[in-house]
């Protein structure tokens, strides 16, 4: 009994010893530590000081660092410490994130397993930082895209804590979706603006090939003029003067007028693209269709052909030759009768002021043009219409007419879908009189 | 082994017998040595030997009296063996555990 208070005594002793060291080496009295084998001398008190400044300047770092660091203790995933960028990043404070599960941070249990399953296979095959990226939710619900970089400490080889590193890539995302936008939008624009072009391009050579047509057709109606102007005479002499049987007094009329037709046709090639030599006005657009449409009305009329009219209020005067787009809306016209002439059908003519150009467009209900045909409607000598005496000029003529103006025809057809002739004319320099 | 040469007083009547365990240049142990200098000549004077050991001269002295830091300081007599830890900075504290702090003595 004795000596086992003797042992308490010793232990009592040697507990207050103990306590007596730790109070000299917590106060930093203490510059030596004297071990089984050696002496370690400490100075406690500068080393003090410098874990101080390096934990006060991890600390601010730690805070400082924009991306959100979570640590959570192993195994369980309970949040055990937060830097301060958790409440920008998640709208949490600090300390509301303390003591709750991990899976706190994730936008729904989809994301959370996801990780979860990363973070096993990291384990298991021995690797210490986990990329991921993912869903966050934030504390008013908010989901925001965000990658993580998971680390893993080890004690004894077993993972007792994971510190996320959670950085929002809501912006990156923006970013890279706005690029991508860009880019089809730029795809979409070459692909336009070279269809564009490949359509001006065509276009260009169609007027080119038109222009060189025109310009020989009037070279060959100049020439051909005088000879046929002399058959005509020579043909009128013998009708009127020899005296023929019944059947060559018809024959001789037949030849009179083929010629005369002929004669019309040359008249109508000598003008194809040349610039005209009759003085532009500024004219009543609205007028002139008015006056069209009374040359041919009562053919219309017969055809059973409705016109409808709707016309732009405001429309300007514009500086044309008045007979000769008189001219090409009549040959719309009469194209737009003769297409709609077997049922009947409407004829739609619209008038529109577009800036510095006025447009008038006109659509019938008529059979259509087929698409290997369009692109040769302007061109001399191409008819559609042989059968009913077509001459082929109508529309080169119309084509020549608006060039010479500065304007263009635009034309859209379908099969049984009808046809829109459209012209567009310059007004610049029209003025009001 | 204690190092005979570190002694700094005689011991006068063989009345304490004290032994300092110091690093020898670093700061804890200069204070002790200043602070024990100051408590014998003001409240020991002519009665106290000293003895003051380097443990990084005489690492095995160290050992020998169960030294595990230093300063230390050991007194050796009167009995019992008392050990105070630390700089020797709280004179009360220390005088204290030396018994020589009477009544109405800070």
């Amino acid at each position: 009994m004795k000596e086992q208070e003797i042992s308490y005594q010793e232990l009592q002793a040697e507990l207050a010893e103990v306590k007596a060291v730790i109070t000299a080496l917590r106060r930093g009295e203490v510059d030596a530590i004297i071990g089984k084998d050696n002496v370690l001398v400490v100075r406690l008190i500068e080393v003090e000081a410098a874990l101080r400044r390096e934990k006060d300047f991890l600390q601010k770092l730690y805070n400082a660092i924009a991306d959100a660091i979570i640590t959570v203790k192993l195994p369980g995933r309970i949040i055990e410490q937060v830097n301060n960028s958790v409440e920008r990043i998640f709208g949490y404070k600090p300390e509301e994130f303390l003591g709750k599960g991990g899976e706190i941070i994730y936008a729904n249990r989809e994301e959370y397993l996801r990780i979860s399953e990363k973070i096993k296979d990291a384990l298991e095959q021995g690797i210490d930082i986990v990329y991921s990226e993912h869903y966050f939710r934030k504390k008013n619900g908010d989901i925001f895209p965000g990658d993580i970089t998971i680390s893993f400490i080890k004690e004894n080889n077993r993972p007792v804590r994971a510190i996320g590193v959670v950085r929002d890539i809501t912006e990156r995302k923006r970013d890279e979706e706005e690029l991508q936008r860009y880019r089809g939008q730029l795809e979409e624009l070459v692909e336009e603006r070279t269809a564009e072009l490949k359509a001006a391009n065509e276009q260009l050579l169609h007027a080119e090939k038109l222009a060189i047509l025109g310009g020989l057709a009037a070279s060959i109606a100049h020439e051909f003029r005088s000879p046929v102007f002399g058959i005509q005479m020579v043909l009128q002499e013998i009708k009127e003067k020899a005296s023929l049987k019944k059947s060559e007094q018809k024959l001789i009329s037949l030849a009179i007028n083929e010629n005369h037709r002929m004669s019309k046709m040359l008249l109508n090639l000598k003008d194809l693209y040349r610039p005209s030599t009759d003085t532009s006005a500024p004219s009543d657009i609205h007028q002139i269709i008015e006056e069209a449409l009374e040359i041919y009305r009562k053919k219309l009329q017969i055809s059973k052909v409705k016109v409808v009219k709707n016309f732009a209020e405001n429309m300007p005067k514009v500086p044309i030759v008045a007979d000769h787009i008189k001219q090409v809306f009549l040959n719309f016209i009469i194209n737009a009768e003769e297409e709609m002439s077997a049922s009947g059908g409407f004829l739609t003519i619209q008038t529109r002021v577009l800036g510095e150009k006025v447009q008038i467009s006109l659509r019938d209900t008529g059979h259509g043009i087929a698409k290997d045909k369009l692109n040769k409607i302007f061109e001399p000598f191409f008819t559609t219409k042989l059968s009913k005496g077509g001459t082929g000029l109508g529309l080169a003529v119309s084509y020549g007419i608006i060039k010479n103006h500065g304007g263009n025809i635009l034309v859209e057809s379908a099969p049984n879908a009808g046809s829109i002739f459209t012209v567009e004319l310059p007004v610049t320099g029209a003025k009001e009189i | 082994m204690n190092n005979p040469s570190n002694a700094t007083q005689k011991n006068q009547g063989g009345k304490y017998s004290l032994r300092l365990f110091v690093a020898d240049g670093e700061p804890n142990s200069i204070k002790a040595k200043e602070n024990l200098a100051r408590i014998c000549e003001t409240h020991l004077k002519g009665r106290c030997d000293v003895e003051i050991i380097d443990v990084l001269v005489d690492f095995e002295a160290a050992l020998k009296n169960n030294i595990l830091i230093t300063p230390t300081l050991l007194l050796v007599d009167p009995p019992p063996r008392i050990t105070i830890f630390g700089n020797l900075g709280d004179t009360g504290k220390v005088m204290s555990a030396l018994r020589l702090l009477y009544k109405g003595e800070v």
